[in-house]
């Protein structure tokens, strides 16, 4: 009996004492110097590089016939500047800011607004994602 | 703020263990107050119960639907069930009377949780102790791929390049939970929460502290139906609503079922307090049920 007590008291113990705590902050996003003048913006493109994408990634869980449809005729008119269905009134693309808007944590792994996407245990590649990121940060624009 | 976290996390169960021990003696003799709730968690919340039998089992299936708007959505998601969902299931062990480990594994995250439930005091039917008191303690780990970090993203002090490390899986919640039956019907409890995430999104607080406030009303002799609500005092975001919920109860000796209405899918309390729920403020909620099951094993024969 008290080996079993004692037994007790080392898991409370083991579970107290061998996990450690950390206190970080982040990712957080610091744009790099402006680019000079006369030096080209590397532009990111909705229609020939973001919607694919979607296409590839997104289009099985979101058809036509989903409640978000990320189809290529409806993707970009139910995601730039509409509140999001599950974090209302959050917006699903702020132009302009990644920082704001839900599907730029949903896909890039932060915990703020609960499923990370793909939810299928694949994630983003990290050109893909930074493709994404230049988009909304360039005005998520319909080009 | 994170050795201070540590000591208080510390002294927190010292307290626990000691007051747990000092009052297992004092407390055999009296008849005690069963049922305050029919289950280990009202509906989100811990309660002062646990597996009520030593070295029995409790199994349960929590379930939660997408959010809704009050609008034509209800009908074309069928009530939230076509939008992702969340889901977890939890197996608890009874080791002693009073003390019960769980593990559980969610679908958000992939996280696998540990916890220790003890019971400290417990309500007795005459007037020598008016409440129960029980302390919970969890361990989360998060287990989906860290993604892919691009360029320019540092941590808090925005000197250091940002990498996942293993630590930032972790995130724990401790929980000191007081509760009365006021009579055969009504029963409630309030908690104080401190919840710990290792890694903090952009903006936010490590530590959220928050007081899980629930309650319990019979209406019939197996169906009650339950409330609960937690105002999020430290490390809520800002216009966070606070997290509630409703359900319906049906509850046996071995069984309890739950019909629910909330205000979040989250499920485990690291991520219950500290995400925005549905803006229920404006119509927005979400349907789910809950399952347990109780495993009765026989008590051991005392050897003669």
């Amino acid at each position: 009996m008290k080996l079993r007590n004692a037994l007790h008291w080392l898991v409370l113990a083991a579970l107290v004492f061998t996990v450690g705590c950390a206190k970080d902050e982040g990712p957080i996003f610091i744009p790099g110097p402006p680019p000079a003048e006369g030096v080209l913006i590397d532009t990111a493109y909705f229609n020939t590089e973001v919607l694919p994408i979607f296409t590839q990634h997104c289009w099985n869980c979101h058809p036509e016939t989903a409640e978000l449809d990320l189809g290529i005729t409806e993707a970009y008119n139910n995601l730039v500047n509409v509140p999001s269905v599950n974090h209302a009134p959050a917006i699903r693309v702020v132009p302009g800011d990644p920082g704001a808007s839900v599907m730029w944590h949903k896909v890039s792994g932060s915990p703020t607004y609960g499923l990370n996407m793909p939810p299928n245990g694949t994630t983003l590649s990290a050109a893909e994602l930074q493709l994404i990121y230049d988009w909304i940060n360039q005005g998520a624009l319909n080009n | 703020m994170k050795r201070t976290f540590i000591v208080m996390q510390r002294a927190a169960l010292c307290f626990l263990f000691t007051a747990f021990g000092a009052s297992t003696f004092a407390q055999e003799a009296r008849e005690l107050v069963t049922n305050t709730f029919s289950w280990t968690q009202v509906i989100n919340a811990q309660t002062v119960e646990i597996v009520p039998r030593k070295r029995s089992f409790g199994f349960m299936i929590q379930h939660r639907f997408g959010s809704v708007p009050p609008n034509e959505q209800w009908v074309t998601s069928f009530l939230g069930l076509d939008l992702p969902a969340n889901i977890r299931f939890g197996f608890q062990y009874a080791l002693t009377d009073r003390v019960q480990l769980e593990i559980g594994r969610g679908k958000y995250g992939k996280t696998y949780d540990l916890a220790v439930k003890a019971r400290i005091l417990r309500q007795t039917a005459d007037k020598g102790m008016p409440l129960s008191v029980t302390g919970y303690f969890n361990v989360a780990a998060r287990t989906d791929k860290f993604p892919a970090v691009g360029e320019n993203r540092f941590f808090g002090d925005g000197v250091t390049p940002f990498v996942y490390e293993t630590k930032h899986r972790f995130s724990y919640n401790t929980e000191l939970i007081v509760a009365r039956r006021f009579s055969d019907v009504f029963s409630a409890q309030m908690a104080a929460a401190a919840v710990y995430r290792n890694l903090a999104p952009e903006g936010q607080s490590n530590l959220t502290l928050a007081v899980p406030i629930s309650g319990r009303l019979k209406v019939t002799t197996k169906g009650s139906i339950l409330f609960e609500y937690t105002p999020v005092l430290v490390g809520a975001q800002v216009d966070q609503l606070n997290p509630v919920a409703l359900a319906y109860e049906v509850a046996t000796l071995g069984h309890v079922f739950q019909i629910i209405v909330a205000s979040s899918a989250q499920i485990l309390e690291q991520d219950l307090y500290t995400t925005p729920v549905t803006p229920y403020d404006e119509g927005y909620v979400l349907l789910g049920f809950n399952i347990a099951r109780t495993l009765f094993v026989k008590p051991k024969k005392p050897r003669s």
